[in-house]
């Protein structure tokens, strides 16, 4: 009866996200920091080169990062991992950065190459940040939060690096900042695959994830190959961080607020959570890149901003609610 | 001691400069400060420059002082008896220099006019003024064949009607009433891709770019170097686009089919000019000027 009720609870919520997500993709077309009237709209490269592309690509962008961050708590048992708090971000902003880099001046340059390079630099990231704070199977807080910030100062001062050797010294804004700006299609079609790759990876290993919370031997008993599992899980996590850091920069806190916020409404259960938890991320990411590119147009805040300045308060409260619950 | 005297006062007598009297130790900041010393034949007495100073070539085997911002060590190192910096950019460094009791001279110009200005201050600090009077005048000659170039362009049967009946007096005048009655093609620079940053009003380069007989879009704006919606760059759609080149490359714009729609980019009006001669307020602005003016008005 319970498990009935909440799926029909599921399916309500599901719903209103799939409209609300439409809703706020169709409006945001109509806002920018020119103003085109309606009628004009449909025959504008405004909305064909600029809007259209940019909206797709935030919807792409808060579907990652917040499917990442809901494998990452999955697989690391801890509810504060974060793409960006574990330094997993600025890994990839470093591959990115290399690989912008050695572009430009062997030019050389392959649009495909960038994530690619992103995403391998962000395993390596996820791996050391894993294999520093790995305890008795259970990842520490302390110790995963310490070596993502150690990992994300390392990497920034890499990316700093790279910037100031390669001259382009205004990109730095762009990468440690976050921003959506340069969304064009190429963009959207080169992230495309890693959102329905991730996304429906970690939809499809959702009773694994499932399984891991309670334990990784517990897991077993269930007859999850949790090793196995846990390497696939953490390419995919990967894998989205890469493609998103690799079009949009910085942007952190996307994939700590909306796990969190969805696991309050609709419980801990992976195969609502995932889908739901994406649904939002899309929708949040929509909403705070439209007021990005307005409220000081014709200025645009990097949206990196705006999620540290919604973000970093609500993880500070995680932690204090976390140290209460302990004590 | 008498012998001194006399010889001193007979280099005065004959309009000599005294030794004492012109630094001839002299450090510089900034690369277009650089370009103006050169200019007026002070490349024995420069004896430091910044590693960005790369025109003219002989200013590459100077002594480095550092890149955008100074070392204070290796500037006393050298003794110099006149720093010259900027006083925008440099204000930090300034204060600390002036601190350690170096003789610290700073200019700042931020029009073509002001370059002028500036190579005449220099002229009169380091006794070369008559060099620099030359200089300007040589800017000022090709400022005026632009202009030329630019009337021509005009209504062009109107133009050489005017000159035949004045029997090519007044010509000045007559170019002067083209330049009103041409309709300035609109122009946008664009610094930086991500986030867009473009050339405002008020600035060196629009100053520029008033010279070269185009009008840019963004004089309005109310920073120097404002951030610029790819929205707006639609709406506004320039006839002409200009990028630093180096700073900006070719590929990144190709690689972004955003810029597609615009019709400067489609019907390949965009121009590429070398950043520094962009960027530096020293005697090379003309050349930017003449660049953009010679691709506008072909």
């Amino acid at each position: 009866m319970v498990n009935k009720r909440n799926k029909i609870k599921g399916g309500i919520i599901t719903l209103s996200l799939i409209v609300l997500l439409a809703l706020a993709m169709f409006f945001s077309l109509f806002l920018g920091s020119v103003f085109v009237s309606p009628g004009d709209l449909w025959g504008s490269e405004i909305l064909w080169q600029i809007r259209l592309p940019r909206v797709i690509l935030a919807a792409l962008v808060g579907l990652m990062l917040s499917v990442s961050g809901v494998v990452l708590q999955g697989i690391l048992r801890n509810p504060l991992a974060d793409p960006y708090i574990l330094g997993i971000s600025a890994g990839g902003a470093v591959g990115a950065a290399i690989s912008l880099a050695i572009g430009s001046h062997f030019l050389v340059i392959w649009v495909g190459s960038i994530p690619i390079t992103a995403f391998i630099f962000a395993l390596l990231a996820v791996f050391i940040v894993y294999e520093l704070s790995k305890s008795a199977g259970k990842t520490s807080s302390e110790t995963l939060i310490l070596a993502g910030v150690a990992l994300s100062a390392f990497c920034a001062a890499i990316l700093a690096l790279i910037i100031i050797v390669t001259g382009s010294l205004q990109s730095i804004y762009f990468w440690l900042l976050g921003s959506l700006s340069s969304a064009n299609w190429n963009n959207v079609i080169t992230i495309v695959p890693a959102a329905l790759i991730g996304g429906g990876v970690a939809y499809f290993y959702s009773k694994e994830l499932n399984a891991l919370l309670l334990g990784e031997e517990m897991a077993t008993t269930l007859g999850v190959d949790v090793e196995n599992t846990r390497l696939i899980l953490i390419g995919v996590a990967s894998l989205m961080t890469a493609a998103a850091v690799s079009v949009s920069g910085l942007i952190g806190f996307v994939g700590l607020i909306i796990p969190h916020w969805v696991r309050l409404i609709i419980g801990p259960n992976h195969r609502a959570l995932i889908p739901q938890a994406a649904l939002s991320g899309m929708l949040f990411m929509v909403v705070a890149d439209t007021f990005a590119r307005t409220v000081l147009s014709p200025m645009e805040i990097p949206i990196g901003i705006i999620m540290a300045l919604v973000g970093a308060p609500f993880f500070l409260y995680l932690l204090r609610r976390r140290r209460m619950e302990n004590s | 001691m008498r012998v001194l005297i006399l010889l001193i006062l007979i280099f005065n007598l004959l309009g000599l400069p005294s030794f004492a009297d012109y630094p001839r130790r002299i450090v510089s900041g900034m690369p277009s400060i650089t370009e103006m010393l050169f200019a007026l034949g002070l490349q024995n007495q420069v004896i430091g420059v910044t590693s960005n100073c790369n025109y003219p070539p002989a200013a590459k085997s100077k002594e480095k002082i550092g890149g955008f911002f100074l070392n204070l060590e290796k500037v006393v190192s050298l003794a110099p008896d006149l720093v010259i910096m900027d006083a925008d950019a440099q204000k930090r460094d300034i204060k600390k220099f002036e601190a350690y009791g170096l003789t610290v001279r700073t200019v700042n110009p931020h029009s073509v006019e002001e370059v002028k200005q500036t190579l005449r201050e220099l002229g009169d600090l380091t006794g070369t003024r008559e060099k620099a009077e030359e200089v300007v005048a040589g800017m000022e000659k090709k400022l005026d064949f632009v202009e030329y170039n630019i009337a021509l362009a005009g209504p062009k049967d109107e133009f050489i009607e005017a000159k035949e009946e004045t029997d090519g007096e007044e010509i000045v005048e007559i170019v002067e009433y083209h330049l009103l009655n041409i309709k300035q093609p609109q122009v946008l620079v664009v610094i930086g891709l991500s986030p867009m940053v473009v050339v405002g009003g008020e600035t060196l380069i629009d100053d520029m770019l008033d010279h070269a007989g185009v009008q840019n879009i963004a004089y309005q704006a109310k920073a120097a170097y404002p951030q610029y919606s790819f929205e707006n760059l639609l709406k506004e759609d320039p006839d002409y686009i200009i990028f630093p080149e180096g700073l900006i490359r070719r590929e990144e714009i190709k690689r972004d089919n955003r810029w597609k729609s615009l019709a400067a980019v489609r019907r390949n009006k965009i121009l590429f000019v070398n950043s520094d001669i962009l960027s530096r307020p020293g005697p090379r602005v003309v050349e930017a000027i003449e660049k953009i003016a010679d691709f506008v008005y072909q």
